[in-house]
């Protein structure tokens, strides 16, 4: 030997390698250390104003302001090229063909990624502290402004880190616009929380429901949190994994349970609860986050080697009819989205059940009818065949811009009855209705649902054609486990 | 000089009663490319075996699926006796990937960069402190244990790249044009390592542009062009092969401008120009015989040429490549055969 190498003993084994690696890199970065230094300079220099009579009200925006924007946007950012970089440095190529999985490495920069946010999150209390010695400041609502932001920024991390597996820089920016367009009720609640009376009486209203379902309301956000981030992470792992991997069946077997268990809480709190408003609101990113799965499972390519199905395709017939529900690829995708996306209807139908004032189609319902419908159109769709994300996205931006259109031809043209045309796709039947007279449009938007069902239709006729892909894998599995099975013998 | 890398930790489970490397029909398609087409071959293991073709012409397409980075249209590729598609977690035990451009990491020394690879590859403790000490010795990455990764020359980088690939003390390696941009100096020393884990006992399959270093270096060749194998055997099999009969390279300096030479050379019989060189040229004559070549420089001679150097040239591993690819587009390349225990399907597949 040469000479003896210093022991780096700055991370326990036990910690995961892509999280020691991120840590060492990220803790070294300018712009961590930048953004940190410039965070506290401002949030000082905002507690200065205070002491020369500055308004409490004003100091106490300015700081959740700049708090929200770091840990919305400015922490979460650090994720947007995060595997785009690696795969065009020839990095993940290095990674790939270690012994970690894809899920961990996008588990181990989030984790890092996160780690920093919560660094910077746990740095606020201080100042909260300090605010509140200062007066007018209910620490109660800070501290659940504080904790919802931190989440807020895991999820969007994760969101990030998902979509910066997409190479055009176009569309990165296009779905981090999508992400901070998701993320921005969070910011808005928080500002509630903050600033608005109103949240006083909504606290009030929270510890006036039953133990269960607070509990149920809690627990129920803080499994959606933590689902949205796996989800976001596997969907990233998936796109980075080598196609004969399934990391499709685990995903959708978790999005399945979650889905479940929620809507089995949202119902009970709907139909039993004191107050299903509450309900409601808690449930919403549920049906947000649907969406996302949705689109995540119908741009799956389809497998092509035997081993995306072999799990399934062993454990006999059972196995392989629940494969055409798990297996990956967009075919089985349709299916799987259909039963998804009836869970959280299933919640909406129990609220407007138990709203007296409400019928289903005075509802949100048909709404989110019509957003669900619409997952399925670029199935049908086929505006970009090489690549079936890309294609998603286009297609719902087509969708969108041509519903503007309509809006604008209508209202222009004073021609509201035209917005009829709408109802050829679910997008474009929302804008319709917006269109057409108070009076019409209960009817236009069944008529809407009807259409939009059509696509639907389609989706799962073409997936049972492509059925035969799954069928002529399913034969492949067997054949290869019957070679397995005598050379496991011999060896035996 | 670094005298071994090889792990004390046991080897990881290969099935040497089949070749290390075994290739069959592999096909793979971009859109309407075909980037491989056929593709048949097998390594034995412990050899060495040079990937030679040109830009293009399927080469990190292929080494690409054969480390499991890329999945095949069809066909089946098997490293140490595991398909690559159905157990690429075996495969990846067995294998180390150094690719013709490879990132380093920002804000991160050698031996941190080093440190992380060996705890992805499930080393702990001081296990892993040993085994980078093994293989920054063996590419002599000590003394530059504390530089940032990024901050390295193309040799040191591609050094370090090749000590990542053999952390785990791979037996099949796969090295992806690794002299490419390297000065002569970095160069020799990275042959110099190849050759000592040649001497271990590695399968070591290594694609290059240049072909003289590489059949310096390596058992056989497998020749790939347009997707499709055209010629696996040792180099000299591939020199022979391609030889046209009855033609001899000559290779002539004048005195004074080689103008004078290329001209002359223009209108004289028999003759070719193969290459113009900085002071003369390097002539095809359609013969071998001693008597007309000797006849063509007193030619020479005759019609005023200074001629300073004649001399007969041995054909190099480059012209017999660029023959063979022009014999290809002729319809007229006859397959050398390949050496004893090597498949032919391939080289009879060509056009």
């Amino acid at each position: 030997m040469n000479t003896t190498l210093p022991m780096l003993r700055d991370f326990s084994d036990r910690f995961s390698p892509i999280v020691v690696k991120e840590l060492r890199q990220g803790l070294r970065t300018r712009f961590f250390t930048s953004a940190l230094i410039l965070f506290h300079t401002l949030i000082i220099l905002l507690l200065i104003t205070v002491t020369f009579g500055a308004p409490v009200e004003a100091v106490n925006g300015i700081f959740w302001g700049i708090a929200g924007f770091m840990l919305l946007v400015v922490m979460p950012l650090r994720g947007f090229a995060a595997l785009h970089t690696e795969a065009t440095d020839g990095t993940l190529d290095m990674l790939t063909l270690t012994s970690i999985a894809s899920f961990r490495i996008l588990y181990g920069k989030w984790v890092a990624l996160y780690s920093q946010a919560l660094l910077v999150a746990g740095s606020i209390l201080p100042y909260m502290v300090a605010r509140y010695f200062f007066g007018g400041v209910e620490i109660l609502r800070e501290v659940v402004a504080l904790v919802v932001l931190s989440l807020g920024s895991g999820i969007i991390t994760a969101a990030l880190l998902a979509f910066s597996s997409q190479g055009p820089l176009l569309l990165r920016i296009f779905l981090a616009l999508c992400v901070g367009a998701g993320a921005a009720p969070l910011a808005f609640f928080t500002t509630f929380l903050v600033s608005a009376s109103q949240a006083d009486s909504m606290v009030r209203a929270f510890f006036a429901l039953d133990l269960w379902e607070q509990c149920s309301l809690i627990g129920g956000v803080l499994v959606l949190v933590v689902y949205a981030v796996y989800y976001f992470l596997a969907l990233g792992s998936s796109r980075i994994a080598p196609p004969s991997e399934n990391h499709s069946t685990l995903k959708r077997l978790i999005a399945l349970a979650v889905h479940g268990a929620l809507m089995v809480t949202g119902l009970l709190l709907c139909l039993h609860g004191k107050d299903p408003d509450i309900a409601l609101l808690a449930y919403l990113p549920l049906m947000f986050l649907t969406l996302i799965v949705c689109m995540d499972v119908l741009t799956e390519e389809m497998p092509r080697y035997s081993t995306a199905v072999t799990a399934l395709t062993r454990r006999g017939r059972f196995g392989r009819l629940a494969g055409r529900l798990l297996y990956p690829g967009w075919a089985s995708g349709v299916l799987f989205s259909t039963v998804l996306c009836a869970m959280p209807m299933g919640v909406l139908t129990g609220f407007i059940h138990r709203h007296s004032s409400w019928n289903w189609s005075g509802s949100p319902g048909p709404y989110m009818l019509c957003l669900f419908l619409a997952v399925f159109v670029p199935v049908i769709l086929r505006i970009n065949r090489a690549n079936a994300f890309v294609n998603w996205w286009v297609v719902q931006l087509c969708s969108v811009i041509c519903g503007i259109m309509l809006s604008m031809f209508c209202f222009t043209m004073n021609a509201r009855e035209l917005g009829v045309i709408g109802i050829f796709t679910p997008i474009t039947t929302l804008f319709g209705v917006e269109c057409v007279d108070y009076s019409s449009r209960d009817g236009l938007m069944l008529l809407g649902c009807v259409f939009s069902a059509v696509w639907l239709l389609a989706a799962m006729v073409r997936a049972g054609m492509n059925f035969k892909t799954y069928t002529t894998l399913e034969s492949e599995a067997l054949q290869q486990a019957a070679r397995e099975t005598p050379r496991t013998h011999d060896a035996a | 000089m670094p005298s071994s890398v090889s792990n004390s930790a046991p080897a990881h489970e290969m099935d040497r009663s089949q070749p290390a490397v075994v290739v069959e029909d592999l096909h793979r398609t971009f859109g309407a490319l075909k980037a491989v087409d056929g593709v048949s071959f097998s390594i034995d293991h412990g050899r060495v075996v040079g990937f030679v073709g040109a830009n293009g012409a399927g080469k990190t397409t292929t080494m690409r699926i054969m480390a499991t980075l890329d999945s095949p249209g069809s066909g089946r590729v098997c490293m140490g006796g595991h398909n690559v598609v159905h157990h690429p977690a075996k495969v990846r035990r067995l294998l180390g990937w150094m690719p013709d451009s490879f990132g380093t990491y920002e804000h991160m020394t050698v031996l941190e960069y080093l440190d992380f690879y060996a705890r992805a590859l499930g080393f702990k403790g001081a296990d892993r402190l040993r085994r980078i000490q093994e293989v920054m010795d063996f590419t002599d990455l000590t003394p530059l244990a504390d530089r940032m990764s990024n901050k390295m020359s193309k040799g040191q980088t591609q050094r370090l790249c090749l000590g990542r690939a053999l952390l785990h003390d791979p037996q099949i390696l796969i090295l992806d044009e690794p002299a490419a941009g390297l000065d002569p100096k970095a160069r020799v020393e990275l042959k110099n390592l190849i050759r000592i884990l040649a001497q271990e006992g590695k399968t070591i399959l290594i694609s290059s542009h240049i072909l003289s270093e590489l059949g310096e270096m390596c058992d056989s060749l497998l020749f790939i062009d347009k997707g499709r194998i055209v010629h696996h055997g040792d180099a000299e099999s591939m020199v022979r092969g391609t030889a046209t009969a009855g033609e001899t390279l000559v290779n002539v300096q004048i005195a004074g401008e080689p103008a004078k030479l290329i001209e002359w050379a223009l209108t004289a019989p028999l003759i070719k120009i193969e290459e113009e060189t900085k002071r003369g040229a390097r002539l095809r004559i359609q013969a071998a015989d001693d008597d007309t070549l000797s006849g063509v420089l007193r030619r020479m001679i005759q019609d005023g040429l200074p001629v300073l150097d004649y001399h007969r040239e041995e054909r190099r591993l480059e012209d017999a490549f660029i023959d063979m690819l022009g014999q290809i587009d002729n319809n007229t390349f006859k397959a050398p055969q390949p050496p004893a225990g090597l498949p032919q399907k391939n080289a009879e597949d060509v056009k």
